[in-house]
């Protein structure tokens, strides 16, 4: 008996030493050996499905590859609007032009006078891969790990559980090797078809390669006899072609160091596509070393384990849940821009200019669905950069007039914030092959012009942005050169001494009734328009739909929802049968052209399959286009883009819709940060503070005390009450016996 | 014994291909190769030849089940579905189509976080719902008993997702014990298991106990019970010795069947923890659209369950020595697989004969969806007044059975079912007054009545409006609002009840400020309004023809599917039992996702859909409950002594088994109408739930997710939602267990 009351105390007590102990560490979610290291914690929440430089092609892919790849160009960290800088390249690389008969053009010359281009690569002479496994060579040679068996990668989870790694520098012919890769049709590359278009040689060396692999399969079909399984078979013996065998006249090596690219046309573009990891190097024995049976039995390929010079290397790979990068020890030739934009030497960006980077020793990503416990654990200090949603907004950003600014808990917690402008556009579209809504006559131009204007874009940033985004006035995201700044789209705004403002609902019924539809009402009944889509179980549709609903509805024009399932909805697209949708582009380059594409008449999606979802079509916008598409920036060029825009507004296939604007948040202990939407390897500028970070983290989370008291008080008290209602019942019944 | 082992094991075959069959069909009707080329290719300058290479480097280029061109044993076998779906079978998952990994290593790491958070789930669950269903049992008549049943039915009507943000907002964000979210390996998990584990124990718990419970009280009506208390046996005894073992049966089934559940992991849990399970690999692959995971998963996940089911059996064997599983015509094995196999090769042939059915369905379907329909009254109507007739019909003929009389006099005795009954007809009510619509006459901003040039007559609104709509717009102009149609009641965004002015800052476009502005209704929106400006009280109001219709369409489709076909298979036993578990097996193994995706696609987007297919879909749970009841109810010594009588069989089911059953169908019903309100806000948050334009809180409570991670919180959409449902649930399940006390066989006939 006398033991008893003593161990619930013990019980508690040990409970409250443990509690007082563990103090932050009870709801650290990273490994304590990291803290006070300089590891960079941030979060993905799409999963990257390719990291083969030759398919991937998606941000979440790139913010891992853009550390890892180095292709020639990159735009630079803090250069405004975007400039080129050489990366792999000793410098910047420039176009030579030569006509039909092989005589060079010289300067800028017109696109139709063009019948090569070449384009020269100079590499620098230190770019060294990151050490691999593949690099590895014996004493005669040869590749060390060229044939390993189950055996040897026993318990190995990753190229680098091997026992030895090497490096090397990467040359000319490490660049040429991934071109033919991007040529290769097994890596079903989505750039293909575009390089098919301008490269020479491109679709020649496609056809041989898949000549090659046709005639290995079948080869291997005979030898397998009537069993063969090809699957299986491809997965234990990779089918690798010898690239480097195959030949390719459009681009060359031309020394160790140097290698050329010659295009059939004019197409500037290209030096823009080249800051795209598809245009890194990759070495001959790497892909050589991937395709062992061993390792493909293990699921370790390239397109698993990507090898490159940047700074930075994969260690893990985990792509459902966690991928980590570690400094490239070998990575020499890389330093932090001297110069930038007026402005930055004030805010501090060019503190470090000149010194060597990366300055962040490990880059860890955490898999991370959903976005309350994604905020939540960068309010705790997990995380060190964070996007604001629109949820958060109200209570991070302060009311009042002018620049947003930041108020709440971050604010008190020292955390700064970044408006950073996407490259993309969202808008609804007309499909200008329907009967009703279609079509370039002035009655539909004016049909679209006054549902234009009763579209109110401005509200709807505020009730489902926040206000995070501009009035798109045209295709042309800002950041492009012909992006006009102030620019107003005078057929839905009026230009007035206060700014521009939406031209009244009166103009805008007007203009219907010049239509053919006064009051909403035309030739066939009330003027019913179809909503096509395939976002019906998307969460907060309804309140969108509502909302579009009410626009509609101003004009007294009813609007339907023909919601379909996506293959539906795409097979609508492409059949050229829908009739009112909303779409979206995100510029892979900050060029026109990449924009202006998307209204282009042969980029038709009805029938073409192309990006232009409005089918819209005018000679002379096409014709503007096609001479646009081939000139270098500079007056002129801006000229015949203002002109596009020009044409675009009169006929008005889109609702221009808006570029959204992302609120980034950064901690305290972050430094060298400069928003951009083209430039995917800002972490290896970023500088971190780790013992501020932990100091923070441990402030920021103290475990709550109270409730575990709280708790404990109840359990106590419950359990006294119990014990005395058993006392009082034994001595009623004692009472009651001793009656009997 | 052993025969029926061995048969089992023998079904096992048919029915994985047949689940096979049918999940292969369904995924190639909703998600095409084509659309996964898409996907998988990003989507964006994607040229028709990159999307036949892929499918060709895939294999997806051939015939589905007959390639016609190959000779002898290669017509069948250069198929995409001998080609994906024979390996299967040897448990060679393959690889992914997206990014190519092996599926069965990634299966094999990702078992274990699952189990680390479903095993303890289950078994502190299990533990935990019993125990508190018998002390809840134990302290029947108790003061505390109503609050706490409506204390459980309110735990009930609370979505999943609540749970979820709230426990993990609470323990993660605000008292920092747990990890938000994440994972670690080894033991180190612990930490990271702690908030799913107890999210689940608290979600389960409304609806488990209450099972639990009813199970229960209906043994404490039995005779051995009164025995048993009458020599003395202290009440405790009574219920852990006797009660809770002969309770055993509907408890394991109920607990088996959670099994693969075990396995898989639980969806959302593991998304919003971030744990590397099988939940979420499903769930990612299911938005990636890659067919070899979910293929694999699907195959996979039937295997557990057809275990799952055999282990049911042997649990019956276990914990009942009465249970006999051969039945009464055991034996006749072979022409019993012989079936099972044809309705196999008529599945594949059928599957193969559909492509061009389903071709023309797929192009009619846009056809249908542009036909412009504009009729004066709804054609729902006829339903509205089919559904009025049998309202006043059916309690007009109920009271000429013996049970309708008992009905009665249980109502006419009890304000509480008085009560209740008046609160479910109130929303039946609303209901139907939702359902009776017609299309408004189109007027311009004049006032003036719009022609429709074509007919000359008065052009009619593309939406329509409902008797319930009227009623409420013309109560909106009683108590003093401006408005002329229900749309002007809404304001630009979000405001809280009552409110003066806007919840969130807006900006003024004359002077570029941030700040509240005011309403234009102000203080007349009872429950706030919606991120759009709608009047949340409204929208909870349309929500109550949808909560209603489901639940009582969807019910009335899967009742006589479950009791007929569960009471069969218990007591005939034999090849009736294995053709209704083939059946069942079938049914409950393929993804209900799927099946509903594929219902939408052919027959579209709505209501009715949505309860067709639940319907078809959801009377397995409850037929294996009847079947496990029949099986123990067919060895007690009264129906031995009814046939001892010389009773017949369709007479001793009607007058002895079904009657017996009666508690468990209830208790069910009451417990599926909440779970079926909740499921349609999944399938929403899916995109598969009511057609958009229609009122739900499945599609509130859906929304309601964005906003609950909003902060400040706008928590009022969510708790209109909830009080409606708990507002509906609680007098639909206290109603229920009157019932059940009247409809007690063991209750003796007084009328």
């Amino acid at each position: 008996m006398a033991s008893l009351p003593a161990s619930p105390f013990r019980f508690c007590f040990t409970l409250l030493a443990f509690a007082l102990l563990a103090s932050c560490e009870l709801s650290r979610p990273h490994p304590v050996a990291e803290a006070g290291k300089p590891v960079f914690y941030t979060s993905f929440f799409q999963l990257p499905k390719h990291f083969d430089i030759a398919r991937a092609y998606s941000s979440d892919e790139y913010q891992v590859l853009a550390l890892v790849i180095e292709p020639p160009v990159e735009f630079h960290y803090l250069k405004r609007p975007f400039e080129l800088s050489p990366l792999a390249a000793r410098e910047l690389p420039t176009f030579a032009y030569y006509d039909a008969a092989g005589r060079p053009l010289p300067g800028d010359p017109p696109a139709d006078l063009v019948a090569r281009a070449v384009l020269r690569v100079r590499l620098k002479t230190n770019l060294f891969y990151g050490e691999h496994p593949a690099f590895v060579r014996t004493a005669d040679g040869r590749a060390r790990f060229a044939s390993l068996s189950d055996r040897d990668l026993d318990g190995a989870k990753r190229p680098l559980d091997l026992p030895a790694a090497a490096t090397r520098p990467a040359v000319a012919a490490d660049f040429v090797y991934q071109w033919k890769r991007l040529a290769h049709p097994l890596f079903e590359s989505p750039l293909a078809s575009t390089l098919a278009d301008v490269v020479e040689g491109f679709t020649a060396c496609r056809e041989v390669i898949q000549a090659a692999v046709d005639g290995e399969r079948a080869r291997r079909k005979t030898q397998g006899g009537a069993l063969y399984d090809r699957a299986k078979d491809e997965r234990e013996h990779p089918l690798l072609i010898d690239l480097e065998k195959i030949p390719f006249s459009g681009v060359r090596v031309l020394s160790e160091f140097e290698f050329e690219i010659v295009l059939v046309k004019k197409y500037p573009q290209l030096l823009q596509w080249m800051t795209l990891p598809f245009f890194g190097p990759v070495p001959a024995e790497v892909e050589r070393f991937y395709a062992q049976g061993a390792l493909s039995r293990k699921d370790i390929s390239l397109d698993r384990w990507p090898v490159g010079t940047g700074p930075y290397r994969l260690v893990r790979a985990e792509r459902n849940r966690q991928i980590a990068m570690e400094k490239n020890a070998h990575y020499v030739h890389g330093t932090y821009p001297t110069e930038g934009a007026p402005g930055d030497r004030g805010a501090g960006l060019l503190a470090d200019a000149g010194k060597a980077l990366p300055f962040i020793d490990r880059v860890v990503l955490c898999y991370e669905k959903e976005s309350l416990p994604r905020w939540n654990k960068f309010l705790q200090g997990w995380y060190d950069a964070s996007g604001i949603t629109e949820d958060s907004f109200d209570a991070v950003i302060k009311p009042g007039r002018g620049k947003p600014e930041l108020g709440g808990e971050p604010a008190a917690k020292g955390m700064s914030l970044l408006l950073e402008p996407d490259s993309s556009v969202h808008y609804w579209s007309f499909n200008m092959r329907d009967p009703v809504v279609g079509g370039l006559d002035e009655k539909r131009k004016k049909l679209r012009r006054a549902i234009a204007i009763a579209f109110d874009v401005e509200e709807y940033l505020q009730i489902f942005l926040n206000g995070r985004g501009v009035p798109a006035m045209s295709p042309l995201v800002p950041g492009v050169p012909g992006y006009e700044e102030g620019d107003v789209n005078p057929m839905v705004y009026r230009p007035g001494p206060k700014g521009a403002q939406r031209r009244s609902l009166d103009e805008a019924k007007a203009l219907l009734a010049e239509a053919g539809y006064p009051g909403g009402v035309g030739p066939e009944g009330p003027l019913v328009l179809s909503f096509d889509g395939a976002n019906a179980g998307q969460t907060g549709f309804q309140s969108e739909m509502n909302w579009m609903t009410k626009q509609m509805a101003k004009l007294g024009i009813q609007l339907r929802f023909r919601n379909t399932t996506y293959r539906q909805f795409r097979e609508k697209m492409e059949k050229g049968t829908s009739q009112f949708f909303s779409w979206g582009w995100n510029a892979d380059y900050p060029d026109a052209e990449n924009l202006f594409f998307l209204l282009y008449g042969p980029n038709a999606m009805a029938g073409g399959g192309g990006e232009n979802a409005a089918n819209y079509e005018s000679a002379a916008f096409d014709r503007g286009f096609e001479k646009m598409r081939v000139m270098t920036d500079g007056p002129e060029r801006r000229a015949v883009i203002a002109d596009l825009v020009r044409i675009a507004w009169e006929d008005g296939p889109w609702i221009w819709g808006f570029h959204p604007v992302t609120y980034a948040l950064v901690q305290p202990w972050l430094s060298n940060i400069k928003p951009a939407s083209f430039i995917n390897s800002g972490r290896k500028y970023q500088r971190l503070e780790p013992a501020l970070r932990e100091a923070k983290r441990h402030e920021w989370n103290r475990p709550a005390l109270w409730p575990l008291l709280l708790g404990l008080a109840a359990l106590l008290g419950g359990g006294l009450w119990v014990w005395r209602r058993r006392r009082a019942d034994a001595a009623w019944r004692a009472k009651g016996n001793a009656r009997a | 014994m052993l025969s029926y082992l061995l048969r089992r094991l023998l079904y096992l075959f048919p029915i994985l291909i047949g689940v096979n069959l049918i999940t292969f069909l369904l995924f190639f009707l909703v998600n095409p190769p084509q659309d996964q080329a898409r996907q998988a290719l990003g989507g964006r300058n994607v040229r028709p030849e990159q999307i036949a290479a892929w499918m060709r480097e895939r294999g997806y280029d051939r015939p589905r089940f007959w390639n016609a061109k190959e000779a002898g044993l290669k017509k069948a076998t250069e198929t995409i579905f001998f080609e994906k779906n024979a390996r299967l079978f040897l448990l060679d998952f393959g690889r992914s189509d997206v990014d190519a990994h092996p599926v069965r290593t990634e299966l094999v790491r990702r078992i274990g976080p699952s189990l680390m958070v479903t095993l303890p789930a289950m078994a502190l669950g299990l533990l935990l719902h019993l125990a508190l269903a018998l002390a809840f049992a134990r302290f029947k008549g108790a003061r505390a008993e109503r609050g706490i049943d409506a204390a459980l039915v309110a735990l009930m009507s609370i979505s999943g997702l609540f749970y979820i943000i709230g426990i993990q907002a609470l323990l993660g964000k605000g008292w920092m014990w747990i990890p938000v979210s994440g994972w670690a390996d080894g033991l180190d998990a612990w930490r990271f298991v702690i908030g799913p584990v107890l999210i689940s124990l608290v979600a389960g718990t409304g609806a488990s106990v209450r099972f639990y419970r009813a199970l229960f009280e209906e043994e404490l009506g039995r005779d051995y019970v009164r025995t048993a208390r009458a020599k003395g046996l202290p009440e405790s005894r009574v219920l852990s010795l006797h009660v809770l073992r002969s309770s055993l049966v509907p408890i394991a089934t109920a607990v088996v069947a959670g099994l693969p559940f075990l396995v898989m992991g639980s969806l959302l849990l593991e998304s919003f923890f971030a744990i590397p399970g099988l939940g979420n690999y499903t769930l990612d692959a299911l938005n990636q659209k890659d067919f070899a995971i979910v293929r694999a998963m699907v195959f996979f996940g039937s295997l557990l369950t057809i275990l799952g089911l055999l282990l049911t059996d042997f649990a019956y064997l276990l914990v009942d020595p009465r249970i006999r599983l051969g039945g009464k015509k055991a034996g006749r094995l072979l022409p019993v697989w012989l079936f099972v196999v044809g309705a196999t090769l008529v599945l594949a042939i059928v599957g193969h004969l559909s492509d061009p059915a389903i071709r023309a369905v797929q192009a009619a379907a846009p056809l249908a969806a542009a036909a412009p329909a504009t009729p004066a009254l709804w054609p729902g109507n006829l339903g509205a007044a089919l559904a009025l007739a049998a309202l006043i019909l059916l309690p007009l003929l109920l009271m000429r059975t013996l049970e309708g009389q008992r009905l009665k006099a249980t109502l006419a005795s009890s304000r509480l079912a008085q009560g209740c009954l008046a609160v479910v007809l109130f929303f039946i009510a609303i209901a139907w007054l939702d359902s009776v619509r017609w299309r408004e006459i189109v007027k311009d901003s004049a006032g003036k009545v719009v022609l429709d040039p074509r007919t000359a007559e008065p052009a009619r609104a593309q939406q329509a409006t409902s008797l319930l709509d009227a009623g409420l717009l013309s109560a909106w102009r009683l108590a003093g609002a401006p408005v002329a149609k229900i749309a002007d009641l809404s304001e630009k965004t979000y405001s809280a009840p009552f409110a003066k002015t806007l919840f969130v800052n807006t900006t003024d476009p004359s002077t570029g400020e941030r700040r509240k502005e005011t309403l234009k209704h102000p203080g007349r929106h009872p429950m706030g309004t919606d991120k759009a400006g709608s009047d949340v009280f409204l929208r909870a109001v349309k929500g109550v023809r949808t909560a209603v219709l489901i639940g009582i369409l969807t019910t009335l489709l899967a009742l006589p599917f479950a009791l007929l076909l569960g009471v069969a298979a218990g007591w005939y036993g034999g090849w009736v039992d294995d053709l209704v578990q083939y059946l069942y097996t079938l049914i409950s193994a393929i993804p209900g996702v799927l099946l509903v995706m594929a219902f939408v696609l052919l027959f579209g987007q709505g209501l009715w859909q949505i309860c067709v297919v639940l319907g078809l879909t959801g009377w397995t749970d409850l037929c294996r409950l009847m079947r496990g009841e029949t099986l123990k109810l067919r060895e007690l010594p009264f129906i031995a002594s009814a046939r001892a009588l010389g009773a017949r069989d369709a007479r001793i089911l009607r007058c002895h088994v079904i009657p017996n059953l009666t508690y468990l169908v209830l208790v069910n019903l009451a417990l599926a109408f909440s779970a079926l309100v909740l499921a349609e806000a999944t399938l929403s948050y899916l995109g598969i739930g009511v057609d958009p334009g229609t009122g739900s809180w499945g599609v509130m409570i859906n929304d309601a997710r964005l906003e609950l991670s909003r902060d400040p919180v706008v928590a009022w959409p969510l708790l209109a939602a909830f009080a409606s449902m708990f507002a509906l649930l609680l007098p639909a399940n206290l109603l229920a267990d009157q019932i059940r006390g009247a409809l007690d066989p063991k209750s003796g006939s007084k009328p």
